[in-house]
């Protein structure tokens, strides 16, 4: 059985007002389970709580409500974070440390011993494209580069749970290929990596598993590809050899050549749809579900959570 | 005007006017407050109390800046106002900095000049009480009153003072002994000499050359001093009991108001006066010779 | 790894991260230098005296170093922990496996290596001018001691209120407290003779031992005139700040354990 490498339970924070008046809720009850291997996707627009969350796994603020359970133990304890490698959002490191300092420094704060640490930090910085850079101090340091030293200061623990805030932002598209080709590879060794995005097309293209914060709460989680294929917006059929039969005509989309495409809303209508076309002797060519994006389900959710 | 050089030529041209300008205007007002009278230049130096709260605990730097303060702008008030200025800055700086001996010393000098004796004798007092190992002040203060003051009981005092804080100064022991012979305390004032001669007795520096003569000098006015006191005393009780003086001193003897017939340092007899009662030495005093004697 | 091994190792890296910081930014440079000069002008004014020299060059050297690094410690406490907030480099290093005390800790001890090397440096300089003077006595670092010492509660305070409030506010929390520890000796002198009866009198006494007193651990009038310092006094001095420094931290790192760091 594999253990949930995070589990969340219903957590709920709030934030005090500007002058301590007023109540925000960050957090309304988040529930989450990360499975131990693979890439989950944290996926939400600003403000809806991806922060917070990550924060309150971190330890860095203290939820009203709720539980925390890393590899099934209680998050509180700060031992805990050994196995976890952090990259806060838009990172803020010390300027005044050169890029090779900065990760040393990190990998002290875990006890790595001074050789051991200074092979990593190589390998590190070599690995997220800074080699020949580790000397300038971070206040030269462009975003981009300070994304990837950061991403080395997550590494430097060699966690088996990596979070990741908002890992690709501030890159150019490079640079965000780079990344998350990098993912990719740590997920082949076999790491957990847990991050939050708001740019969908990032999380679409690699994650095993997505959970859509909005508002402060979850409003769809489950395996990408499972998410997607929930929804089948419509169904393209295209054939050719007959006429397009009457009580399909309002349904064609385009005919050219002897070809025909209509475009169906549900099943049961394919079906019919079907037999017809094939009881007429007509030959079928394609049926194409269309399936929604990731980005049609984001919106949608935000809709749904509008309208509320 | 569109030349960017010619605006910023500009620019420059009224930026020096200005700082002229405010230049010249401070010096106008230095000089306006100059004419004032000295009595209305401000004076403001808080209680020592208040001060010692100012100075966070720094209160010797804080001594240290107003006594420097002090002695480059003390001339800078009027005389009919200057010493009660000088009273209360001396007053804070050695309540802030009470083992501060200079600022006893100049307080008291600056006192001096004008011959404000209580002033002179008020700070070194309190530098007496404050500092109670201080051997300095004392003797200072012994200086003022017997070589300005000429008040040879206070001298005396602070002699007293200097010589029981540090007995080992010759120089104190020799001014203390001084001043007890002229206030009339002759005998301690003959012991005290005594010593000093015993001390430099065979010391050839030119220190010891000086208290070996000094002392030799003073023993033999002091043994003077002596005899001739004790014989007015006589002389005084045989005038009570027979109404004139005695004609001789021989005469005075036998009545038994003496017990001897005193001789000076050399062993000569003194002249006596039956007019006035009084003797006179009247041996030539060569201290080379005594002291190539002894 | 032990627990408490680890801890000593974050501590030690975080103090050496902070002694870094301070060693690469410009204000501990800028208070250096007002130091040095605040020194240079202690000898000038002490050709403008009569009588000692030396004298006003030790006063005032030692007033100017204990009160620049007082100054230094302040400035540089009091953004120990909060301008770790603001710039949000904090979220990084509390997201590690650390203890928030030990991060407190750390970043005490770094910014106390500072204000040491800092203090050597300038007790250094003093030397060399009385040297020049003829009026060096080995006594100024024993003064130097002593500054140390109170440095270490000034900063302890400041950590501690940086670690609740906004730099502002605990500049201003710090700056009072400084004051009050270095008058707090004139209160019974200041505030009996205002009082009329004994029960004021002894509630305005009770108060003044609870004020915290730091110009006990000032002995620089001692050293200027060279009087010997009383059998036991070194030893208490050093614990009564050893312990002040201790609780402040303390409850610096209580605050802090529950704080949300938004």
């Amino acid at each position: 059985m594999t253990k949930d490498a995070i589990l969340v339970k219903n957590l709920k924070k709030h934030f005090k007002g500007h002058l301590s008046i007023g109540r925000i809720e960050a957090l309304k009850g988040v529930n989450l389970e990360v499975k131990e291997g693979g890439i989950y996707g944290f996926i939400g627009p600003n403000g809806a709580g991806k922060t917070t969350t990550l924060k309150i796994i971190t330890g860095l603020i203290f939820p009203d409500e709720g539980e925390v359970q890393i590899f099934g133990k209680p998050h509180t304890d700060y031992i805990i974070r050994k196995d976890i490698g952090f990259l806060p959002e838009s990172p803020y490191f010390y300027d005044y440390l050169t890029g090779e300092e900065l990760v040393k420094f990190f990998g002290s704060l875990f006890g790595i011993q001074k050789k051991e640490l200074n092979e990593r930090t190589k390998y590190l910085l070599d690995l997220v494209g800074l080699k020949g850079k580790e000397k300038i101090p971070l206040r030269k340091y462009s975003k981009g580069m300070l994304q990837r030293v950061g991403l080395a200061q997550a590494l430097i623990n060699d966690a088996k749970l990596l979070i990741l805030d908002e890992p690709m932002s501030g890159l150019d598209p490079i640079g965000r290929r780079e990344i998350r080709d990098l993912i990719l590879k740590l997920k082949e060794e076999g790491k957990t990596i847990f991050f939050s995005s708001h740019i969908l097309a990032d999380a679409e293209m690699i994650c095993d598993e997505v959970a859509i914060i909005v508002k402060g709460k979850i409003v769809q989680k489950g395996r990408l590809e499972e998410l997607l294929a929930k929804d089948v917006q419509f169904y393209d059929i295209s054939f050719k050899g007959i006429e397009t039969p009457p009580e399909l005509k309002d349904k064609v989309v385009v005919a050219f050549e002897g070809y025909s495409m209509i475009r169906l809303k549900d099943e049961d209508e394919v079906d019919k749809a079907l037999a017809t076309l094939i009881n007429k002797g007509g030959k079928i060519m394609s049926l194409m579900p269309h399936k929604t994006s990731l980005e049609e389900i984001f919106l949608s959710s935000i809709e749904e959570k509008k309208n509320e | 005007m569109r030349s960017p050089i010619l605006k910023r030529f500009i620019a420059t041209l009224f930026a020096i006017l200005l700082f002229f300008s405010i230049f010249n205007i401070h010096k106008d007002l230095t000089y306006i407050t100059r004419i004032y009278p000295d009595e209305y230049r401000s004076y403001y130096i808080p209680s020592s109390l208040h001060a010692k709260v100012f100075s966070l605990g720094y209160t010797n730097a804080l001594s240290d800046l107003l006594y420097l303060w002090f002695v480059y702008y003390w001339d800078w008030y009027g005389k009919n106002v200057r010493y009660s200025y000088m009273e209360h800055t001396f007053e804070v700086m050695t309540d802030l900095d009470p083992k501060n001996q200079d600022a006893y010393i100049i307080a008291a000098l600056l006192a001096f000049v004008p011959l404000k004796w209580d002033l002179v004798y008020k700070f070194l007092d309190k530098g007496i009480e404050k500092n109670p190992e201080n051997y300095v002040i004392p003797y200072d203060a012994g200086n003022y009153a017997l070589f300005s003051e000429k008040n040879y009981e206070r001298a005396a005092k602070y002699f007293q003072i200097a010589f029981e804080r540090n007995p080992e100064r010759t120089t104190i022991k020799n001014l203390l002994a001084y001043s007890l012979s002229h206030k009339g305390d002759l005998e301690t004032s003959l012991k005290y000499f005594e010593e000093i001669l015993d001390k430099y007795k065979n010391d050839d520096s030119p220190e010891g050359n000086y208290y070996r003569f000094s002392s030799v000098l003073h023993i033999f006015e002091v043994k003077n001093e002596i005899a001739k006191r004790d014989v007015e005393k006589a002389v005084e009780k045989y005038r009570a009991k027979f109404g004139k003086n005695p004609p001789s001193l021989r005469v005075l003897k036998k009545e038994g108001f003496i017990n001897e017939i005193p001789k000076d340092p050399l062993g000569k007899d003194y002249e006596y006066d039956p007019n006035s009662g009084t003797i006179k030495c009247v041996s030539k005093f060569n201290p080379k010779e005594v002291i190539g004697r002894w | 790894m032990s627990r408490f091994k680890l801890s000593c190792m974050q501590v030690i890296a975080i103090a050496k991260n902070t002694y870094k910081e301070a060693i690469r930014s410009k204000i501990f440079y800028v208070l250096m230098a007002f130091a040095i000069a605040m020194l240079g002008f202690a000898v000038i004014l002490s050709f403008l005296t009569i009588g000692s020299q030396k004298r006003v060059i030790l006063d005032l050297g030692l007033a100017g170093i204990s009160f620049f690094s007082v100054m230094t410690s302040i400035f540089v406490g009091i953004g120990l922990i909060y301008l770790e907030i603001e710039k949000k480099t904090i979220y990084n290093v509390l997201s590690k496996p650390l203890p928030r005390a030990s991060f407190i800790v750390g970043r005490y001890f770094g910014l106390m290596a500072v204000l040491g090397i800092n203090l050597i440096a300038m007790l250094i300089i003093l030397s060399i001018a009385l040297l020049f003077f003829k009026g060096f006595t080995p006594m100024i670092f024993y003064a130097g001691l002593f500054i140390y010492l109170e440095l270490a509660v000034i900063t302890a305070i400041a950590i501690f209120f940086s670690s609740i409030a906004s730099p502002v506010l605990s500049a201003i929390c710090t700056l009072a407290f400084y004051l009050i520890g270095h008058t707090s000796s004139t209160f019974p002198e200041m505030l009996v003779p205002l009082l009329h009866n004994d029960i004021q009198k002894k509630i305005a006494l009770f108060f003044f031992h609870i004020l915290p007193d730091l110009s006990i651990l000032n002995v620089s009038n001692l050293i200027t005139y060279n009087i010997p310092i009383a059998p036991g006094f070194t030893i208490r001095g050093i614990i009564y700040a050893v312990l002040f420094s201790t609780l402040l931290i303390f409850a610096g790192c209580l605050f802090f354990k529950k704080r949300d760091l938004v």
